[in-house]
Formats: C-alpha cells, sequence, structure tokens
C-alpha cells in the first residue's frame, strides 16, 4: 500500500461526519476521505468522477469503525479496476456491513469503553473525597482521560481498521467476529461496576463528618437504581432523573436547612 | 463576575470544542469532564469547572448517539451551567437546570443544522465533472465553519441573557436556596445511574 496516500485517508477519516445529514447521512465525508484513493487508482479520469459519484450515495455507520469499511471499499476498488468485480458489489458490500459495524461500534465503544473511561477519570476525582476539586491534579486527570480513551481505544481502532480493512477485505469481519467482542464488554462492564462501587464507598467515607450526608447520598444512589431500571423500558432520558433528584434533594437541604 | 472579554473568549474556545462533538476527530475534548476544568480556568475556577464536569460526566455517561438518535448537547450543558454557577456566586440548583435546558435547546438547533445539510449536499449531484472534487472539499469546509460560528451566535446570544438573568433573580433571594452541602450529594445520581446502566444491558 501507498504509506502517503494510507495517512492521508486515515487523516480525512476524522473528517466523516463533517457534513452529517438526514438524507445520506456520512455521504459526504466518505467521497472525501476516499477521493485520494481513487485518484491513485484511476487518474483525475472520466473513471474518477464517475466512483466519486457513485459512492456519494447513502453511508452510515460508527465513525470510528467506519476505517474497516473504508479500507474493505479500498481492496474492492482495485479488483473493480481489474473488472474482478462489478460496481453493483461494491455499493451492495458498503450496504450490507455498515450496520453490523455500526452496531459493533456503538456496543463497544459509545456503551462501554467511553463510559469505562469517563468513570476512570471521575473516580479519580471523586475518591480525593468530597473536597475533590480542590485536592485533585487536574490536568492530570484530564490529560490521562484523553490519553487512556484516544490512545489505547479510539486511534489504533481508526488506524488498524483502516490497514486491516484493506488487507483482509471482507474477511476482515469474520476476524471480528472471532475476536469474543462480547467478551470484552462483559469484562470492561463488570470492571466499570467494581469502580463505581468502590468510588462510591470511599467517597461516603469523606462524608462521614455529617451521617445524614451518607444517609442521603447512598439513598439517591438507589433511587437514581430503581429509577434508572423503570425509564429504561419506557425510553426516557437519563436527564430526566437526575433533574427529579436534584429538584427533591434541593427540596429536602431547604426544609431541614442542612 | 465574568467580563465581557471572558465571555467572548468562552464563546470561541467552547465553540471549537463543539466542532470535536461530531465534525472532527470525536477525540473526546467535548465531554464535561474536560469542557468543564478548561472553561473553569477561563472564568478563573478551574475547581467549579472540575466539579461540574464530573457531576454531569456522569450523568450523561449513558446518552449515546445512535443511528439518527441526537442527545442533548453536553458541551452546551455543562458551558452554560459552569457560567451561570459563576454569574449567580455559586447557585448549583439554578446553573444546572439552566444549563441543562440550554443543552436541550442547542441541540434543536443541531438537529436544524443537520436538516439544512440535506440541501447543502445536492450542490455536488449538480456539479460538472470538473468540480466535483471542489465541491466536496468545499462542502467539508462548509460544515465545519457553520458548526463553528453557530457554536459562536449561540453562546453570544445566549450569555447576555444568562447575565441578565442571574442578576435579576440574585435580587429576588436565591440564596435562599441551599449550595454548598448540596454540592456532595449529586455524584450519586450519575453514579446510581450509570451501575443501573452497566448491570441491566
Amino acid at each position: 500500500m501507498n504509506i502517503p496516500v494510507f495517512f492521508s485517508i486515515f487523516i480525512r477519516s476524522l473528517f466523516l461526519q463533517s457534513v452529517w445529514n438526514y438524507e445520506r447521512m456520512q455521504n459526504v465525508g466518505f467521497v472525501f476521505v476516499i477521493i485520494p484513493w481513487l485518484k491513485k487508482i484511476y487518474g483525475v479520469t472520466q473513471k474518477f468522477y464517475e466512483r466519486v459519484k457513485t459512492h456519494y450515495g447513502f453511508f452510515n455507520t460508527h465513525p470510528y469503525f467506519a476505517n474497516i469499511l473504508i479500507g474493505i471499499t479500498m481492496r474492492l476498488e482495485e479488483q473493480y479496476a481489474k473488472n474482478e468485480i462489478s460496481s453493483e458489489e461494491i455499493v451492495k458490500t458498503k450496504t450490507i456491513l455498515a450496520g453490523p459495524i455500526a452496531a459493533i461500534g456503538d456496543r463497544l465503544i459509545w456503551s462501554t469503553w467511553r463510559m469505562f473511561c469517563g468513570i476512570v477519570v471521575v473516580g479519580y476525582f471523586l475518591i480525593h473525597g468530597k473536597n475533590f476539586y480542590n485536592e485533585a491534579n487536574i490536568s492530570g486527570g484530564v490529560i490521562g482521560y484523553l490519553l487512556l480513551y484516544n490512545f489505547i481505544g479510539h486511534l489504533p481502532i481508526r488506524f488498524f481498521g483502516l490497514y486491516l480493512g484493506y488487507e483482509y477485505s471482507k474477511e476482515v469481519i469474520e476476524k471480528l467476529a472471532k475476536f469474543a467482542l462480547q467478551k470484552i464488554v462483559d469484562v470492561i462492564k463488570t470492571a466499570g461496576v467494581v469502580i463505581l462501587l468502590f468510588i462510591a464507598f470511599f467517597y461516603s467515607l469523606s462524608l462521614l463528618d455529617n451521617v445524614l450526608l451518607v444517609v442521603l447520598f447512598w439513598s439517591n444512589i438507589i433511587v437514581s437504581i430503581i429509577l434508572h431500571s423503570i425509564i429504561l423500558h419506557k425510553k426516557l432520558s437519563e436527564i430526566y432523573i437526575f433533574v427529579l433528584l436534584l429538584c427533591i434533594n434541593t427540596l429536602l437541604f431547604f426544609i431541614f436547612r442542612l | 463576575m465574568i467580563t465581557e472579554i471572558q465571555f467572548l473568549l468562552i464563546s470561541l474556545i467552547a465553540s471549537v470544542l463543539h466542532l470535536d462533538t461530531l465534525v472532527f476527530g470525536q477525540f473526546m475534548f467535548h465531554r464535561p469532564i474536560i469542557v468543564g476544568p478548561l472553561i473553569g480556568i477561563l472564568i478563573g475556577t478551574p475547581q467549579y469547572g472540575v466539579l461540574m464536569g464530573c457531576i454531569l460526566e456522569l450523568v450523561y455517561l449513558s446518552l449515546i448517539p445512535v443511528g439518527i438518535k441526537v442527545p442533548p448537547d453536553v458541551t452546551a450543558t455543562t458551558v452554560c451551567s459552569l457560567v451561570s454557577y459563576k454569574l449567580s456566586n455559586g447557585n448549583l440548583f439554578f446553573s444546572l437546570i439552566l444549563g441543562i435546558l440550554l443543552g436541550i435547546l442547542y441541540r434543536y438547533i443541531d438537529l436544524l443544522t443537520r436538516t439544512l445539510n440535506s440541501m447543502v449536499i445536492n450542490w455536488v449531484d449538480n456539479a460538472k465533472d470538473e468540480v466535483v472534487t471542489t465541491r466536496i472539499n468545499l462542502l467539508v469546509v462548509y460544515g465545519i465553519v457553520s458548526t463553528y460560528f453557530r457554536s459562536v451566535l449561540f453562546y453570544l446570544l445566549v450569555f447576555p441573557l444568562l447575565n441578565f438573568f442571574m442578576k435579576n433573580i440574585d435580587k429576588i433571594e436565591l440564596k435562599m436556596l441551599p449550595s454548598s452541602e448540596l454540592i456532595y450529594i449529586l455524584p450519586a445520581i450519575g453514579i446510581g445511574i450509570s451501575i443501573s446502566y452497566f448491570v441491566e444491558k
């Protein structure tokens, strides 16, 4: 693979959602990303413009895992240029794979890895006790969060996704399926719950000078768990729970002059 | 007290962080835990920033953008909560409620922009071959510039209103509402929501 073109595609992939729209979603970003590759294969010819317009159709998947599909499309475009496959097959592959790849990305990144990193950094702050905002090393926590999230999860997925998508083409999906992603998700989620309980326990120790605060703290945890379990089935936002409990707590503090 | 220069600086810097939400990278610079301390430094109290960042990070952790679902804007919520907190001299209740409402308002502006984008993309369909790539590049630039200036405009309109609101509401005994001890309890709500989310999904 041509290294400068590969890096150009990798950098451009960061702009995948720059013109996200309801009609064709990530189509502008996808074409923007793949233009250097199409230029490399076809040069600036009539065929190049034809391929650009073909790829301008609907496209939507997870922004990090999209690089796998971009890599696969790069390989398929090479095959198309050699007349080994048809244009319809490329479009069909993009359409078929976008859904499953988005599902993996949403589950692994948005609802697991991002949450886990958030919990780790909040845990780092809260572990300093009730005056954490005065005592913790702010820049250390913030930089640590960005390094953890981006250099262990985000950027390797984008970089190797592009490489593996190109190298193994459609086989990469089978390799992903064998990767036991569900086990990784389960392990991260279990670790997340343990960290959250650990944070709650040590944080509440710092409130011990006022026992009522400790009681209120744990009551809030229990009530929010119960409310969240209820609204989960009603598809309401978590913000409602927060606003409701914020109002109740403010009222309690007002009445009892805490 | 926040000066006009500080308001302008917050608008310009927060709008850069807004780009990370969708149009560039998603490096998580737009999360409350990053936005909070950064804006906190700009208004001279990074501690408030960490405080607000931690509380909102936990609550907004489980709100995820799946498909066409767009959650309330977490960056606008954090920035507005923090600015209100400073303007109200530490009234947590009002600052959080206002921040959340403005985050929901920003979400609707975001949805409107996405709808407008659907019209703009036809510009490439009608293009002659020679200008197709130029137009695609220009569309990407448009996406970044429009998102940036949309956010700047939002904050420049919202901050004077917040300033006016907080100054006047202070006259009607806002100080009656509790603040200091309430701060210690609020992380519990986010912790509970996150535990429930991890256990159930």
